[in-house]
């Protein structure tokens, strides 16, 4: 290592006269020396995209979509989408259901037999969990056809039931993915990233009806 | 900046990403990614930008780390990430969409008082062109040769966006605050 190649920028900083001084670089240093540490996700998402592949031209594992759902309305079809698009990447570069392409899942994408079994006790938990919420869920979201409703809250549930149910067909059709390569640790952190995302999205529901009550 | 590990330290880590071990690139993120993400809001002043930046300087590192040549891994990664900012801050120049939202720093939970908050504030302020020459050169400590390179200007030219972001910056900093705009 030398630093000193085309890519490699010079390491020796503040070698040249040509530097802040005084009241202006104890400013600098001060700002510097406060920043703020990134949201702990970030180091998921890189490390759930670089096993997706992504850093090689792969679906990247979109920002969580959670937080989006919570913050904006319009955005979830940007989530769905983003989910959906991951899987018809990794199903267009190298995963085999669509007929597309004959080259072989490199081995170093395949989850070995053990950590297949613990990813796919991850997701029977994950999905477990969702049906119950999707219990109590139910007659909420049935509110939304009750004419008596205010218009606002009805709205409110019928966005969210969509929302719902484009998680589900996400869902579904990475399930599909992985029933003909169940070893894709791509596919799986696409399908548990939709678990946690519908997951987090019944929760809200349940959350509404909570405020309501109180 | 983290205090960079040893340079032997670094070359291990990079043979180990060389060879495609996500937990070695999962090392270097926690070794490096506070900096990194300090780097990258500094110069986008935008939390969720930043963070993209450095999702899409680990997966240019992921790519390439298997063909890069002879480098020094923090500083390459720092260039990396400076890079991706740049990329994006012309992006936000072609489509007019929006300057850097002073709102983002105003509503951090970490807004400090002071002098780095008037400094943030002062950059915040300044011309597109000039801010990225001082936030590089000033803040990140890149050269003036590697500055002009990153920006597809000549040296000169770096050195008088510099010359400008500092004078209007030591104007800003002596004004009182209720005097700013």
């Amino acid at each position: 290592m030398n630093g000193h190649g085309p890519d490699g920028p010079h390491d020796r900083r503040f070698d040249d006269d040509d530097r802040p001084t005084g009241a202006l670089r104890a400013a600098i240093e001060d700002w510097k020396a406060a920043a703020p540490p990134p949201l702990a996700e970030l180091e998921q998402r890189i490390l759930a995209s670089l096993r997706a592949g992504a850093g090689r031209g792969r679906a990247r594992v979109p920002r969580r979509l959670s937080p989006l759902l919570a913050r904006r309305g319009v955005r979830w079809m940007a989530a769905a989408a983003a989910v959906l698009l991951a899987v018809l990447g990794l199903a267009e570069l190298d995963v085999l259901p669509l007929g597309l392409h004959s080259r072989a899942i490199t081995p170093r994408r395949i989850l070995v037999a053990d950590a297949l079994r613990a990813a796919e006790q991850a997701e029977q938990q994950h999905a477990a969990a969702i049906a119950e919420l999707e219990r109590a869920a139910a007659p909420i979201l049935a509110q939304a056809g009750d004419p008596g409703l205010p218009a606002a809250k009805a709205a409110q549930l019928l966005a969210y039931r969509d929302r719902l149910r484009a998680l589900d067909s996400a869902i579904a059709e990475v399930k599909s993915i992985l029933e003909q390569n169940p070893g894709h640790a791509g596919v799986r952190t696409v399908l548990l990233a939709a678990y946690m995302d519908k997951t987090q999205l019944l929760r809200e529901v349940l959350a509404l009806e909570k405020g309501a009550r109180s | 900046m983290t205090d960079a590990p040893a340079p032997e330290v670094q070359d291990r880590l990079l043979s180990r990403c060389s060879a495609g071990e996500v937990g070695a690139f999962a090392e270097v993120y926690r070794l490096f990614g506070r900096g990194l993400f300090g780097t990258a809001l500094r110069m986008l002043g935008n939390r969720e930008e930043a963070e993209d930046a450095v999702h899409e300087a680990f997966l240019s590192f992921h790519r390439r780390a298997g063909s890069l040549p002879d480098v020094s891994l923090l500083p390459w990664l720092r260039r990396v990430v400076a890079n991706e900012c740049i990329d994006r801050i012309r992006r936000r120049a072609r489509w007019q969409t929006s300057e850097i939202e002073e709102s983002n720093l105003a509503a951090a939970p970490e807004a400090p008082a002071g002098l780095r908050i008037d400094l943030e504030r002062a950059v915040l302020r300044l011309p597109a062109g000039a801010r990225t020459v001082f936030v590089l050169h000033d803040v990140e400590g890149f050269r003036h040769e590697e500055v002009a390179q990153m920006l597809g200007i000549t040296e000169g030219g770096s050195k008088s966006q510099l010359f400008r972001a500092r004078e209007l910056l030591r104007a800003r900093l002596q004004e009182r605050p209720e005097d700013a705009p």
